[in-house]
């Protein structure tokens, strides 16, 4: 999957997961991922999974299966290809934002960073960069957002550095790899206190 | 990418053939001619007209080919038609800047005869300005290639700002506001299809040309964004930009696949790009030179405003302004306080903003002004003077005048009224005063320069 070859060259943490084609095979990974887990379609098209009801979370052993089955049927009536069943390792908890980039028609390739997850496209809340940009660019680029203030005002402190480092991951993908977008959605961001880093849960890219 | 073109002869030349000349009083060949040659233009001005032999008390040729001399720029107003032929005449008779006003090329879909036009002044090396534009006006010598007569359309007088318009259309209305506004100009160009010489072309110009100190923009799209972005960047570490975007609302955006696409629309990267070369975006056409004006006056040390008024109320407004716009508003020194404190009668508050009062003349607005003006801790003075008080005399328009060239600190008013106001206020312009109707346009204009002068002022 091209999704899984871009994290691995350019060093993007993904939670973990792996792709499941039956629901005996979806108890396995789950199995061996550790529960609670996450279940989402898996499609190679373009399809908002939230909107069509293809995301379930906390799916603790017993409902693994039963979850599955749903899954296939939700994605049947939408009309979707049916490619299988991510399941994921629940994501620790952190601030939810979105690292994308796309080739822009008069500038080339742009870089967008904003408050992410299932509410990135009602918040609008957004930086864009012309490529290529350097730590100042990123950073500033992270100050400007409305969502900066969400990370000062909660008592603890955000590993931004790390935020900044997938910034620029997204940016040498511009500047290298011939693709027209990547959503990095969301990315989620950790305490300090609770170990720090940053983890991507989901990877879009159009070709 | 393309060599630097060199549009100074193109700018300023000393001989100019104009063809599509025409006798006609209602025909564009015929306004541009005469705006030529009465228009203080110095140089030779040859008309060309297959059919015609004096036109305007000037003998005409019937082809560029014909004219014994040499020619610096033509300005071609034929029909469509004609245009190819008559462009090919200028490159065998070695005429290197061309202005085509004629339309009809991509713009209505016919890409063919624009390719043509490139290849033309690609073979020829020419410069060419157009198609389907109005040209430029050069107040400073006296070159007018924009087509409407002069009694409908005022022309600015010459000064600093320079105003390069995609739209003729835009361009010619800003220009006659301009005029109207008292707010001189350095170069206009309408450059229409941007077939050969583009936008980012004549920011390389005002670049070097040396009577430009500010620059003003309308497009509505760029040629090449990343070579675009690039020269900008240089620029604007010089010159400001200011600019108005046209074409602004997303349409498509919402078919798009990614949430990347659909957050970072059309518009919001063309505006993320002008924030990254340091250019000033502005919302209208007002504002186009309402902020560019502002930028004749020398930058501030800082962003500390001192408001000087008769009127409490529009003091207070402006305050309200300065502080929401991201400015401050200075505390005076202790011996400025003193000293206002003397010069001042007990019913005026020693504050900022100085409330000078009702009843305040023009040389209670000396003493304030010249404190203000003295005082370390205040970076930019605003004054709002109501003109329509009994007291208030216009011997206050050469005192602000006076204190403005000295040019240490950005000074600019607000005032706002009917007729007699609006006379005083043009006076002021005139005497290179950035005047505004609003505290709400002021400060924003003001918060832009001390955002310059801030980012690029010690550079």
């Amino acid at each position: 999957m091209r999704q899984f070859d871009l994290s691995s060259k350019y060093e993007i943490p993904v939670v973990e997961y792996a792709i499941a084609k039956s629901a005996d095979e979806a108890q396995r990974i789950a199995d061996s991922i550790g529960y609670p887990v996450a279940m989402k379609i898996a499609s190679s098209q373009p399809i908002h999974k939230t909107e069509i009801g293809g995301v379930r979370l906390n799916i603790p052993h017993d409902a693994v299966q039963q979850t599955f089955n749903d899954l296939l049927r939700t994605s049947i009536s939408a009309g979707i290809e049916f490619e299988g069943v991510i399941i994921q390792q629940m994501a620790k908890p952190g601030i939810e934002m979105i690292v994308g980039m796309k080739h822009d028609q008069t500038f080339g390739p742009i870089i967008v960073v904003g408050a992410g997850g299932i509410y990135a496209e009602i918040l609008k809340d957004v930086a864009i960069r012309v490529c290529p940009i350097d730590r100042e660019d990123a950073k500033e680029m992270v100050m400007e957002l409305k969502s900066y203030q969400i990370f000062k005002a909660r008592g603890k402190e955000y590993d931004l550095d790390a935020l900044i480092n997938t910034i620029l991951k997204v940016n040498s993908i511009a500047l290298t790899e011939k693709i027209k977008e990547l959503d990095l959605n969301p990315v989620i961001v950790h305490s300090k206190e609770s170990g720090g880093g940053c983890e991507v849960v989901d990877i879009r890219v159009i070709e | 990418m393309l060599m630097m073109r060199d549009l100074k002869k193109m700018f300023e030349p000393e001989s100019i053939a104009v063809i599509g000349a025409s006798r006609e009083p209602n025909k564009i060949g015929h306004v541009i001619l005469k705006n030529l040659v009465e228009g203080g233009f110095s140089g030779q001005v040859y008309p060309v007209n297959p059919s015609a032999e004096i036109i305007l008390y000037q003998h005409a040729f019937a082809s560029v080919k014909d004219i014994p001399s040499q020619v610096d720029l033509a300005i071609i107003t034929t029909p469509q038609k004609a245009v190819l032929k008559v462009l090919e005449e200028c490159g065998e008779k070695g005429i290197k800047n061309i202005v085509i006003i004629t339309s009809g090329f991509a713009e209505v879909g016919n890409v063919e005869d624009e390719n043509k036009v490139r290849e033309i002044a690609k073979r020829y090396g020419m410069a060419i300005i157009g198609v389907n534009c109005m040209g430029f006006i050069n107040p400073y010598s006296r070159v007018d290639s924009v087509f409407n007569p002069v009694y409908k359309l005022g022309r600015p007088k010459a000064g600093e700002i320079a105003f390069i318009s995609q739209s003729g259309a835009i361009g010619a209305a800003v220009m006659d506001l301009a005029a109207k506004m008292g707010v001189g100009i350095s170069l206009f160009v309408s450059y229409g299809n941007a077939t050969v010489v583009d936008e980012t072309d004549l920011l390389e110009h005002l670049y070097q040309d040396k009577r430009t100190k500010v620059i003003a923009m309308y497009i509505e799209g760029v040629k090449d964004g990343r070579r675009f972005l690039e020269v900008a960047k240089k620029v604007t570490k010089k010159k400001p930009i200011i600019l108005i975007k046209a074409g602004k609302t997303e349409a498509g955006v919402k078919a798009a696949a990614s949430h990347t696409a659909a957050l970072a629309g059309d518009y919001s990267v063309y505006s993320a790009a002008f924030r990254q070369a340091g250019i000033i975006e502005v919302e209208s056409l007002t504002d186009l030179f309402d902020f560019s004006k502002i930028f004749l006056q020398p930058f501030p040390k800082g962003k500390r405003v001192g408001i000087i008024t008769n009127g409490g109320g529009i003091g207070v407004l402006t305050a309200d302004q300065v502080l929401l716009n991201g400015l401050e508003i200075a505390e005076y020194k202790l011996e400025t306080k003193i000293k206002l404190r003397e010069a001042m009668p007990m019913h005026v508050n020693i504050t900022n903003p100085l409330d000078l009062a009702g009843d305040a003349d023009a040389s209670r607005f000396r003493q304030a002004l010249e404190a203000l003006y003295a005082d370390e801790n205040v970076d930019i003075i605003i004054l709002t003077p109501l003109m329509q008080t009994v007291h208030l005399d216009p011997s206050i328009i050469d005192l602000i005048v006076s204190y403005s060239q000295k040019m240490e600190k950005p000074i600019s008013v607000i005032t706002i009224g009917g007729s007699y106001t609006e006379q005083n206020r043009a006076l002021l312009e005139n005497g290179g005063v950035p005047t505004y109707t609003s505290p709400y346009v002021a400060t924003k204009a003001i918060s832009k320069l001390a955002w310059y002068a801030g980012r690029y002022g010690k550079e």
